[in-house]
């Protein structure tokens, strides 16, 4: 059964050897049931970021913060005694599904995580079974994973994921290589999914659309942390940060899901004629409204 | 390089499967413990890549093209053990797969390329290397060498299996089957310390984590002269060539004894036809010091050039592919 | 696991070690046999190509496979009356053809006949280490991954190349190809370890075959 679950992670430093820090006092928190999307450009430790939350780099070099650093998965702290119950409760997608489909057959691969479970056959039957339908790929059960198409590869690398039924779900952009069709598919099967989810995505569209809150990562320092409108909407702090605003869709109309406040006055800037889709900023916003992380405030709550 | 059924008898089969089984299992019980949940990721990864590699055509002369035989290449990358079991596995698959050598002889195969290609290949190249200095050039130099030494063992070990196969050598001189063997492998050879070397140079200079250390130290002591390391080389092989080269003769006279006191394949003209050739000069004792030394000093050149500094312009990339 | 599940298995186990036995029993056989046995050699040799026509391999396949096989046995087999200076040896180079020719199409018969996926399966049933078998799984995989990998390499490089060759340029790719390729598999590897890191791996494979639709098992408790 999924139980939503929050993620809190904490002063997290981290630093690939002979490289510069990849993560720098990184404090952030995703409330049950929440999506959170990090942006950033490539190169920020958005990757290095969603595999610490998953335990998987042991080797944490010291950094000033590295000694107060936790993670923090539902009620259990990252450990290197429960790793495997942290890993039980977070599926973590990865960015190229080949690196994550490493049996002959789909239905093999979704099978993997259910029995390092320790599950029964029957179970693990149908839990794939389930999985497959939920991602919309049952009739492919017995496919060769490498004969699939990207989208199709990246939905069964979420099934493998689904049939473990984690209460949280890590994606590394789950959106990228894929054609409009796959990526609306994959947005579909994050919208249903009732665990918290934690993104990491160029796709500012899907993120308009799925988030609830964004966090942008630069330079392994987390720069802003707020509602997904605000954030996307403010075209100073995405240009800063190597991202761009969404170009086809209004900001304002954005998160149509969520009955949200007051629509922000946007106007547009006409009169430069290659930018002339771009929403520019209203100057009744603050100038800045993500909290600025680095440094966060003392006896924060837990 | 794959030995087909039919080209060994079937006890000396059974035998070098036997030493491979106990060298392959050794290897799986050593993983079992230095790698643990890697071992299979890891081995299967690498054998994937020797197998791959294998594919990739090195051309040679009037269409003619050779390949990587891939043992020290595996070992230097995951070390020793992965490296017997990645390569035993190449084999398996490219006899189930591709129907590639014999089944028979998968044994001998897998005893020639995975136990002396990657362990005792590992082993050369540990001892070059460190002589050297370990440094990234001792280490390019080491895997040179030891590609060398391997592909020719296992030619040489070829003909002792070969002849022990036969129960008669009636009429037949194994000493020149010898030398036809070792100077065609010691082009081989060449081509696979060439292949081996230039990889492993460049995976050093661009990405040396990914290479196999055993130590994590990594002192740099002072190296062995070139010059020395080349003297040392050349007396060697003056010194183990007519030894190599008339082992096969003693076993070949040895065979010809055992089959003598057996009175159903005696034959009178044995030993006259036998002592005729051995009345000759011994011209092969000759051949095999001469391809020996121009063996190692083509070596020797190969491991210089490919041990120089890495300059980034001298190898061509193959291209930026899209991922 | 259902009886009638159960029984299928061990029905392919049992054919699969057939198969098997009898392919080892034609090498076996052939490899008793010299040059002069050839109405022996020549019998095997009828029974693993009627093997062949009977499992279904089409006759292109064939002739490719033999193309590919037939210079390399006959080179080893010349070498041993070239080393001679064609003056004796000949009849023992008739023999190491023969016996591997009729090995050759034993084997290929056997492949034909074996799918990968079942070999696994019955090596795993006569105690080949889990190890080894799982690892062999993995290899044969990756093996299409890193093809399609070299094929992408080699087209860049093509399309960088504009025909312009010669011999040390090629040998220089080739060797600059295979090293990215070392570089990008060792990398994947290590991402492939966390992928199964991340869903539970501890290092044992366990191996599951669906079960039947007919049983649909026990609710699972959600």
């Amino acid at each position: 059964m999924t139980v939503a679950a929050l993620i809190d992670v904490r002063r997290l430093g981290f630093r690939y050897t002979d490289g510069p820090p990849a993560l720098t006092d990184i404090t952030f928190r995703v409330e049950p049931g929440e999506t959170v999307a990090i942006l950033g450009p490539s190169g920020a430790g958005k990757s290095t970021l969603l595999l610490h939350i998953n335990g998987l780099l042991p080797s944490r070099l010291p950094t000033e913060h590295s000694d107060e650093a936790t993670i923090t998965v539902g009620d259990l702290p990252l450990t290197s005694a429960n790793l495997n119950a942290v890993r039980e409760k977070v599926g973590l997608l990865f960015q190229n599904p080949d690196d994550q489909l490493f049996c002959p057959t789909v239905a093999r691969d979704v099978a993997f995580g259910p029995l390092n479970l320790g599950l029964s056959p029957e179970m693990v039957t149908a839990r794939v079974e389930r999985a497959l339908a939920e991602v919309g790929l049952e009739s492919f059960a017995d496919r060769d994973t490498m004969r699939l198409s990207m989208g199709e590869r990246k939905r069964a690398c979420l099934a493998g994921l689904l049939a473990c039924h984690p209460d949280c779900l890590v994606l590394d952009e789950p959106f990228s290589n894929l054609d409009p069709r796959g990526r609306q598919q994959i947005a579909s099967i994050v919208r249903r999914f009732s665990g918290t989810t934690l993104l990491a995505t160029h796709d500012l569209d899907l993120v308009g659309d799925l988030c609830d809150r964004v966090l942008v990562l630069d330079s392994g320092i987390l720069c802003a942390d707020g509602e997904t409108r605000t954030i996307l909407s403010n075209q100073s702090l995405m240009e800063k940060h190597g991202l761009s605003v969404p170009t086809c869709r209004d900001p304002a109309t954005m998160n149509t899901e969520k009955p949200s406040a007051s629509s922000p006055n946007v106007t547009y800037n006409s009169d430069s004629g290659s930018e002339d889709r771009l929403p520019i900023l209203d100057h009744n916003l603050p100038d800045d409204p993500a909290v600025p992380l680095s440094r966060p405030p003392d006896g924060a709550p837990a | 390089m794959h030995i087909p059924d039919g080209f060994l008898s079937t006890p000396v089969c059974l035998a070098t499967g036997a030493i491979s089984i106990a060298a392959v299992g050794y290897s799986v019980y050593r993983l079992k413990h230095s790698l643990a949940d890697r071992t299979i990721p890891l081995a299967g990864m690498v054998s994937a890549l020797v197998f791959t590699g294998q594919m990739v055509n090195f051309p040679v002369l009037m269409g003619t093209s050779g390949h990587l035989v891939g043992g020290v290449l595996a070992a230097r990358l995951v070390g020793p053990w992965a490296g017997c079991l990645s390569l035993t596995l190449v084999l398996f698959v490219q006899r189930f797969l591709f129907a590639d050598g014999g089944l028979l002889a998968l044994g001998a195969n897998v005893f020639h390329m995975a136990v002396v290609g990657a362990m005792g290949g590992y082993a050369i190249q540990a001892v070059v290397t460190r002589l050297l200095g370990r440094t990234t050039r001792a280490s390019v130099i080491g895997t040179v060498v030891a590609s060398w030494i391997t592909v020719m063992l296992a030619a040489f070990l070829c003909c002792l299996e070969f002849a022990l196969s036969r129960d008669s050598l009636r009429g037949f001189d194994l000493g020149r089957f010898l030398v036809l063997m070792i100077l065609f492998h010691a082009f081989i050879g060449i081509g696979e310390s060439l292949i081996s070397g230039g990889i492993i140079r460049m995976v050093s200079f661009r990405r040396p984590d990914l290479l196999y250390q055993s130590e994590p130290s990594r002192v740099t002591r002072p190296g062995f002269p070139t010059a020395q390391g080349l003297l040392i080389a050349l007396l060697v092989t003056i010194c183990l060539a007519p030894l190599a080269s008339s082992l096969p003769d003693g076993l070949d006279s040895a065979i010809q004894q055992s089959v003598s006191v057996r009175p159903e394949v005696d034959s009178p003209s044995l030993f006259g036809s036998y002592e005729g050739i051995f009345g000759e000069t011994t011209w092969h004792v000759w051949s095999v010091i001469l391809s020996g030394l121009i063996g190692t000093l083509v070596v020797f050149a190969i491991a210089v050039i490919l041990g120089r500094p890495y300059s980034g312009s001298d190898d061509t990339t193959p291209g930026d592919p899209s991922d | 696991m259902t009886d009638n599940a159960r029984y299928t298995q061990t029905r392919t186990f049992h054919g699969s070690v057939a198969k098997l036995a009898a392919s080892l029993a034609i090498v076996l056989a052939a490899c008793s046999l010299s040059w002069e046995d050839w109405p022996a050699t020549g019998a095997l040799l009828a029974l693993a190509l009627a093997g062949l026509a009977v499992s279904g391999m089409p006759l292109a396949e064939l002739a490719r496979r033999l193309a590919l096989f037939s210079p390399v046995v006959a080179l080893l087999a010349l070498s041993i009356p070239l080393s001679q200076g064609f003056s004796s040896g000949w009849s023992l180079a008739a023999t190491v053809a023969s016996r591997a020719t009729v090995s050759f199409l034993a084997g290929l018969w056997l492949i034909h006949v074996l799918p990968f996926d079942e070999m696994l399966l019955t090596l795993k049933r006569l105690r080949i280490p889990d190890v080894c078998i799982s690892t062999l799984s993995f290899m044969h995989r990756n093996i299409f991954v890193l093809w399609e990998e070299t094929r992408r390499i080699r087209t860049a490089r093509k399309a960088r190349r504009f025909g312009r060759t010669d011999r040390l340029d090629e040998w220089r790719a080739a060797i600059g190809l295979i090293a990215t390729l070392v570089i990008r598999s060792l990398d994947r590897g290590d991402r492939i370890h966390r992928a199964m890191l991340a869903r539970g791996w501890d290092g044992h494979f366990r191996h599951w075959q669906k079960v039947p639709a007919s049983d649909p098992g026990p609710v699972e408790p959600s």
